[in-house]
């Protein structure tokens, strides 16, 4: 069934990909963003409602039984990807691309950041630190680098995926796994557990969309307000740059599919600046518009980027869920088929499985899926905001200065229905 | 805030019946043998029976048609009728699920039919030139 041919998928996996959403499901999810953004801003409460009232709560230590579980899975994936097929049946492709990559997002949601307690990295640091005397590694971590690192780990997996010469490429997936799990390993080992919550690309991605989950807060199960957790995202340098290369790298997957790019002859570094350049500009405008207020000293202006990117969050999980549903849903199912064959030698435990297509096979309902998710997450990014500015702006400003960051989230909103109304 | 829940309960009505629209039209065209009447204007030749046909030129600036979009009913076979006139030889990979592939020596051609059977995007690609020679927009 199966050509034994390198395949060529723009995505890191081949196959078929979303129809365009229709046209009025575009509009209608447009109009209904801008509506409640202005009702927001002119009708809602004028005293902030939605704050935490301090930091998050110190997370339970890591439960044993999720870290045993994270390692079984990690050794399944990473034996399939390095001792599986060198083609696009290595199901190790699927679990970095798929079942990582894009199943983290809902993990976090359902399950807050229980990637802390799988993580294999952080496992094994803490075996490795014990055995050395020096959990806590042996250098504090720079606190001006902020998530830069995490930044970089994102910036380079998206560019593995979206702007290499070849996504598809086992070989390719072998080196940047291999690189990043030495990195992890060894940072983790020098630096102690703070790490993986600032250098850890996918661990900080966790960590970031937990904060949104409304079953999970801090570890613990408890039913809350995901918008009052929300805005305990802790704060450091490159949280925003984090985000940005969350929502640039998306826009530019869709936009890569495009008929104007296919019909381009495009270089592998012309690729490569584009999908920096769409990070670039999603940080950026995202920065000047936190920043552009009045009444503000300077060194209160620039902390407002760091301040108001909890609220961005929404957007981008919105945002990512309507770009990857299918992916995850349909693609996820292939990978697990692949997987349970991880040295590609036709083993079929469970009989002949295959995959449910049950997105694909409904555009309607995939459609109001994706306008859904877009538009809920505008909405929460917009609430959000407009509560953060009410502690943070001065209070002759908290309308005014609201304006270029409503603006700024309306614009990420519209792109993003365009480019799936479009591509 | 009743102003904003009643905007949003108005819009939720508006997407419910928008997706009925589509549908609609969904179940009409796949109940319907006739020949679609969206074939694509580029690098196609007037089909006998409901084949869309979809004529590819191989060269070494690339592929032609190159980005185009072409509409494909559920089912309808797809011919790729393809001439490589290139220095070197290709391979047309066309990414359905299952996927398809043609092996095209320089200076030969190819024809490769197949059907997609489930809605969604299928890009149809050169390897060799790492272009999308087309889109087939299957719905």
């Amino acid at each position: 069934m199966s050509v034994a041919a390198v395949v060529l998928p723009a995505h890191g996996i081949g196959g078929a990909t979303d129809l365009p959403i229709p046209f009025t499901a575009a509009v209608i999810g447009a109009s209904w963003a801008l509506t409640i953004s202005f009702a927001v801003l002119a009708l809602a409460w004028k005293e902030p409602r939605l704050q935490a009232g301090g930091p998050a709560a110190q997370p339970p230590p890591r439960r044993p039984w999720l870290a045993v579980l994270g390692l079984l899975l990690t050794v399944w994936v990473l034996t399939a990807l390095f001792a599986g097929p060198s083609d696009a049946s290595n199901g190790g492709l699927g679990g970095t691309y798929v079942w990582v990559w894009v199943g983290l997002v809902p993990l976090a949601l359902m399950f807050g950041h229980v990637w802390r307690d799988l993580s294999p990295w952080r496992t094994i640091q803490a075996l490795v630190g014990r055995a050395l005397g020096r959990p806590e590694g042996f250098v504090a971590w720079p606190a001006r680098l902020g998530y830069w690192p995490a930044a970089l780990g994102l910036l380079a997996f998206v560019w593995l995926e979206l702007a290499s010469p070849d996504p598809g490429s086992v070989e390719a997936v072998r080196w940047w796994v291999g690189v990043y799990g030495a990195a992890m390993i060894v940072g983790g080992v020098v630096v102690g557990p703070t790490w993986f919550d600032r250098a850890d690309p996918f661990d900080v991605y966790s960590a970031v969309v937990a904060r949104l989950s409304p079953f999970v807060l801090d570890g613990r199960w408890k039913l809350h307000n995901p918008m009052r957790s929300l805005t305990q995202v802790p704060v450091a340098p490159g949280l925003v740059a984090v985000l940005g290369v969350l929502l640039g790298s998306t826009a530019f997957d869709s936009f890569s599919a495009s008929p104007l790019w296919q019909r381009r002859d495009v270089g592998d570094l012309e690729q490569t600046a584009v999908l920096v350049g769409f990070c670039l500009v999603a940080g950026g405008l995202f920065a000047a518009a936190a920043a552009a207020t009045g009444g503000v000293s300077t060194a209160e202006r620039r902390a407002l980027p760091g301040q108001l990117a909890h609220t961005l969050v929404p957007i981008v999980v919105g945002y990512i869920v309507a770009h990857y549903a299918t992916y995850l849903v349909e693609k996820g199912q292939e990978t697990l088929i692949l997987l349970l064959d991880p040295f590609g030698r036709g083993w079929q435990p469970f009989g002949e499985l295959s995959a449910s297509y049950i997105l694909s096979r409904d555009p309607e309902l995939l459609a109001s899926l994706k306008v859904t998710a877009v538009v809920v997450g505008h909405i929460l990014a917009v609430l959000a905001a407009h509560d953060r500015a009410l502690v943070v702006l001065p209070r002759s400003h908290r309308l005014s200065g609201q304006l270029a960051m409503l603006f700024v989230m309306i614009a990420f909103t519209f792109t993003g229905l365009w480019l799936l109304f479009s591509v | 805030m009743r102003t904003i829940a009643v905007a949003a309960v108005t819009t939720l009505v508006l997407v419910l019946g928008a997706c009925g629209d589509g549908g609609d039209r969904d179940a009409g065209a796949s109940a319907d043998p006739a020949p679609s009447p969206s074939t694509p204007a580029s690098g196609t030749a007037e089909p006998a029976d409901d084949t869309v046909v979809v004529e590819v030129t191989l060269a070494d600036d690339g592929p032609t048609p190159r980005g185009d979009r072409v509409e494909v009913e559920i089912g309808q076979p797809v011919r790729l009728v393809v001439s490589n006139r290139s220095s070197e030889a290709d391979e047309v990979h066309v990414h359905s699920d299952p996927e398809h592939s043609l092996d095209v020596p320089a200076g030969a051609s190819g024809e490769l039919e197949f059907t997609v059977d489930r809605p969604g995007q299928v890009a149809v690609e050169s390897h060799h030139a790492d272009a999308v020679i087309v889109q087939l927009v299957v719905s």
